[in-house]
């Protein structure tokens, strides 16, 4: 097997983290992986190691990475990943180079190895994440894979929740809320209704101070519940975003398909490439239309079932193993 | 427990000095004894008045310096502007109405897909303003309105600030001179999510903007009104300022 070395955290939380675990798995009998960590804080952490061991890949420490001329390393959203001379010292030891940022905006030193030609490949999640370095890499070889889940992991679940609830998962940065997103919520006027948001955290707390926030709402810490049990716990999936936010992907929307809560977002980002309008979730121009859909859904349990059921039917096309794998093995070879 | 709101104003100039008076005067004429809070430069009676000091930002933006730094350290929960050029006709009932639940109010006049052709809100066309608001995150339909009447919450004035903010940067790079009326009109809508509460035809008693040849002098007084029409129907707040947004 050709040896491929991962430079990024498989770890519980957030996009890229649990991107990479998911790629592990669908790489692992095709790659002779080597996950390498860019601090050993990581040591200790009680997901990310016992992670690897589950599944015998190998880790080590950037330091400690063989000369392997010729093979492949994928940096995965490390965000020290140029600034700390990583990745010109993965070109120094004549390895090929893919980068996937994941996000919407260049790491400190990205622009600058794009430039000097350190980055053999550039990856993008989405077409919106493309043009938005389009100028950046426009010299430079690159392809759009989307991202992969491992539905098995995100259970579908039928909805029976005694109380109409509504949440969504995400980081807890304030950039994700939208500056009126406790009231957003409320004035949806689903009548009675939970509202569940995680993550939360204290910097939210303060900037939505303004906002008396009743015995309906459950705010929770990140990782307070594990990701597929929040999940299964909502019926919708609301998720207005801030207004200098753009999701490049929008992976705990899939998440939440796959287990059967409907998704309701917003026209823009890339939600089109994820989600078919009425059919797998709601794709809304304005409150008016968050307001109506999830009026519709919260009083007619039967289209709810069915849109919950379509949702995650979809989801798992998305999520097809082996076009992803497919997908993959092309983007790591340089034949 | 009873929600505390005071009036606040900020007047720059003798002619400005002498407007927020008549305005003060007036609304202790209507029978509103509610705290007023001026920042000014000139002297003034019948309500608290401070020394606004110079600050070295856009005029755009100056309203939501002295909101940040000076009105912001007032004890009320809710603060409610009014331009230099309001005037009290009535006493206001329910001011605090429209909010409906939102840390904000601004009365939205109108939505710029019923502007007449021949309107240009700020010098733009209508287009172009649903457009600015639109790429920059307001979603729905887009409003006009002023910095005439607004409420803020107090613990809603840093996010509103710096909403303002964002959005000053925005036009600047736009090529649109920024006015307190977008960045005031920018940030309210970005709060809101219904409308519906927040339209002036909503609260005709409330607040209205004074017709472009209309005065206060020529305004009929409430004992006209009650004379004419057996009970008050004008709102209690009008704003006889020349600041329009479709001329």
């Amino acid at each position: 097997m050709n040896p491929l070395y991962i430079y990024g955290v498989p770890g519980k939380l957030g996009g890229a983290a649990t991107k990479i675990r998911d790629l592990i798995k669908i790489l692992g009998s095709d790659y002779d992986i080597t996950v390498v960590l860019g601090h050993v804080c990581f040591k200790k952490d009680p997901e990310v190691i016992p992670f690897l061991r589950s599944l015998g890949v190998k880790h080590c420490f950037r330091k400690d990475v063989p000369k392997s001329p010729g093979s492949v390393a994928v940096g995965i959203c490390e965000l020290d990943f140029f600034s700390s001379g990583t990745a010109e010292r993965i070109k120094k030891s004549g390895m090929r180079l893919l980068w996937s940022n994941d996000m919407m905006w260049p790491f400190e030193g990205e622009a600058e190895a794009a430039r000097n030609g350190l980055i053999d490949r550039v990856l993008f999640v989405s077409e919106v994440q493309q043009k938005a370095f389009g100028e950046m890499y426009q010299n430079i070889d690159q392809t759009i894979i989307p991202n992969y889940i491992t539905p098995e992991d995100f259970q579908f679940e039928e909805r029976r929740n005694p109380v109409f609830t509504i949440g969504r998962l995400s980081r807890p940065d304030p950039c994700k809320y939208p500056v009126n997103f406790p009231l957003f919520y409320e004035t949806l006027e689903l009548g009675e209704v939970r509202y569940r948001v995680q993550a939360w955290s204290d910097e939210l707390k303060g900037i939505y101070r303004w906002h008396r926030f009743g015995p309906e709402w459950e705010l929770m810490p990140a990782s307070k519940i594990a990701a597929r049990t929040f999940l299964s716990s909502l019926d919708l999936f609301v998720y207005p975003l801030g207004h200098t936010f753009v999701e490049s992907w929008g992976r705990s929307t899939v998440e939440a398909m796959l287990t059967g809560a409907i998704p309701l977002v917003q026209t823009g980002h890339q939600f089109h490439n994820i989600i078919q309008h009425e059919q797998s979730g709601f794709i809304c121009d304005s409150f008016a239309d968050f307001r109506y859909y999830s009026q519709q859904l919260c009083n007619n349990y039967r289209l709810r079932q069915q849109l919950s059921r379509q949702a995650a039917a979809h989801a798992r096309k998305l999520c097809d193993r082996q076009t992803h794998r497919r997908i993959w093995q092309d983007a790591l070879s340089f034949n | 427990m009873k929600t505390k709101y005071c009036y606040w104003s900020l007047a720059v100039g003798d002619e400005q000095v002498r407007q927020v008076q008549q305005c003060v005067d007036s609304a202790r004429d209507a029978g509103v004894f509610r705290d007023f809070h001026i920042l000014t430069t000139g002297p003034l009676k019948n309500c608290e008045s401070y020394a606004a000091s110079s600050v070295d930002v856009h005029d755009a933006l100056k309203l939501f310096v002295y909101l940040k730094a000076g009105i912001s350290r007032l004890s009320y929960d809710y603060l409610v502007y009014l331009a230099p050029e309001s005037r009290f006709l009535g006493s206001p009932v329910n001011p605090l109405g429209p909010l409906a639940g939102s840390p904000v109010h601004a009365p939205l006049e109108m939505e710029t897909t019923n502007l007449p052709e021949t309107s240009h809100p700020f010098g733009m066309t209508g287009e172009r303003y649903q457009d600015i608001f639109r790429q920059n995150g307001v979603r729905g339909p887009v409003f006009v309105s002023r910095a005439a009447f607004w409420i803020i919450q107090r613990e809603a004035i840093n996010p509103l600030c710096d909403l303002a903010a964002h959005f000053w940067r925005k036009l600047e790079v736009a090529g649109v001179q920024p006015t307190a009326s977008l960045l005031l009109s920018y940030a309210a809508q970005m709060f809101i999510t219904d409308p519906a509460p927040h339209l002036a035809s909503a609260r005709p008693d409330l607040w209205r903007q004074g017709a472009p040849e209309e005065t206060f002098s020529q305004s009929p007084d409430a004992d006209d009104l009650i004379s004419i029409a057996g009970y008050r129907t004008d709102a209690s707040i009008v704003h006889f300022g020349k600041e329009g947004f479709a001329e």
